[in-house]
């Protein structure tokens, strides 16, 4: 017969394989149908482009009125001058993508993280697009 | 056994709780997660359900860290049955091994008259790691281990999701800090109140049955 011991380390060790399977992503929400998958990968792909090239214009063109309010030049300048601290871009690592909610406005994004290496760090860009495919959140870190 | 063999086995006892948190958190639980932080999907999902994830954070330190205790205390701390001393020096270990962890780097960095409020927690984070060791012992004492080894991990969950919870409020610091000392509070009592499931030690003599 086997030690009650050896039963309740068998329930911890669940536990916590549960947890971290939670934590893994088991749990994350579906891309609506409103948006193509590949067309979201490819479009963030582009902000990271035209933010490594230091594209003021060209990431504003892609956003939506309110984005392009914030994306004052003096906050793309901080972002291009963080980013370039990274070195020479040197390719996308991973990407993920989920869709999203807003549960004020119920409007629906897709949302997207990338992993970006450069020369001397690697950034994570949390990238979101309207169902327009117009650029509604940008984050890095 | 002699005042000296009391002593060591104390010292042992201690920095056996010093190792059960090494090997809960730096070796185990630390790499796991800064493996997941690692993956764009733990990252859309903890982006898209931040409150969420940060809960599971949580629970899962209480996961490792109970789940450790009741381990050494099952292996390597038999008989089930001890005197009220071993869960507090084991629990002293846990805390200052944790908080040493969290401390000497900021003491490089930050002067040590700035970190007033760093050290409180930490002193707070001490007691309650004792009051939870007392938990999981107190099931062994009472031959209810799975029950209590639960109650330990949701209570060390619970005071870890203070900080997801707590974080969008105003003075979240302080608040957070306020419910950590509500919770270690109402533990000190409870510890205190669990002594008479113990064998009673109050000199050297009358321990040793360790």
């Amino acid at each position: 017969m086997k030690k009650p011991g050896y039963k309740i380390a068998g329930i911890s060790a669940f536990a916590a394989v549960v947890c971290f399977a939670l934590l893994a992503g088991c749990i994350g929400q579906q891309l609506s149908s409103d948006f193509n998958e590949e067309d979201v990968k490819k479009a963030a792909e582009n902000v990271i482009t035209l933010i490594n090239d230091r594209n003021s214009e060209g990431i504003r063109e892609l956003c939506t009125v309110r984005m392009r309010e914030a994306l004052t030049d003096d906050v793309l300048d901080q972002i291009y001058e963080a980013i370039g601290e990274g070195g020479q871009f040197e390719n996308i690592e991973d990407m993920s993508v989920a869709g999203t909610t807003d549960s004020q406005s119920g409007e629906e994004f897709a949302v997207v993280v990338a992993r970006a290496k450069y020369e001397i760090k690697t950034f994570t860009f949390t990238i979101s697009f309207t169902k327009q495919m117009k650029l509604a959140g940008l984050y890095y870190r | 056994m002699t005042g000296d063999t009391l002593t060591e086995k104390r010292i042992l006892w201690f920095f056996l709780g010093s190792a059960c948190f090494i090997i809960a958190q730096p070796l185990l639980r630390l790499p796991i997660l800064n493996y997941l932080q690692q993956s764009t999907d733990f990252l859309l999902v903890y982006t898209l359900n931040p409150l969420l994830i940060g809960i599971a954070i949580a629970f899962s330190a209480g996961v490792f860290e109970e789940g450790f205790r009741f381990l050494f205390k099952q292996f390597l701390l038999q008989p089930a049955e001890c005197v009220f001393s071993q869960p507090v020096i084991f629990g002293l270990g846990h805390g200052i091994a944790e908080a040493l962890m969290v401390l000497v780097p900021a003491f490089m960095v930050i002067p040590v008259s700035q970190l007033g409020l760093a050290t409180l927690e930490r002193v707070l984070a001490v007691i309650l790691h004792v009051t939870l060791t007392v938990v999981v012992w107190n099931g062994f004492q009472k031959k209810q281990r799975a029950l209590y080894l639960v109650l330990a991990i949701t209570i060390h969950g619970l005071v870890n999701s203070l900080i997801p919870v707590l974080s969008p409020f105003p003075d979240s610091v302080i608040l957070t800090e306020g419910a950590l000392a509500a919770v270690v509070v109402v533990m000190v009592g409870y510890t205190y109140y669990s002594k008479k499931y113990y064998i009673p030690g109050r000199n050297s003599n009358e321990e040793t049955r360790i």
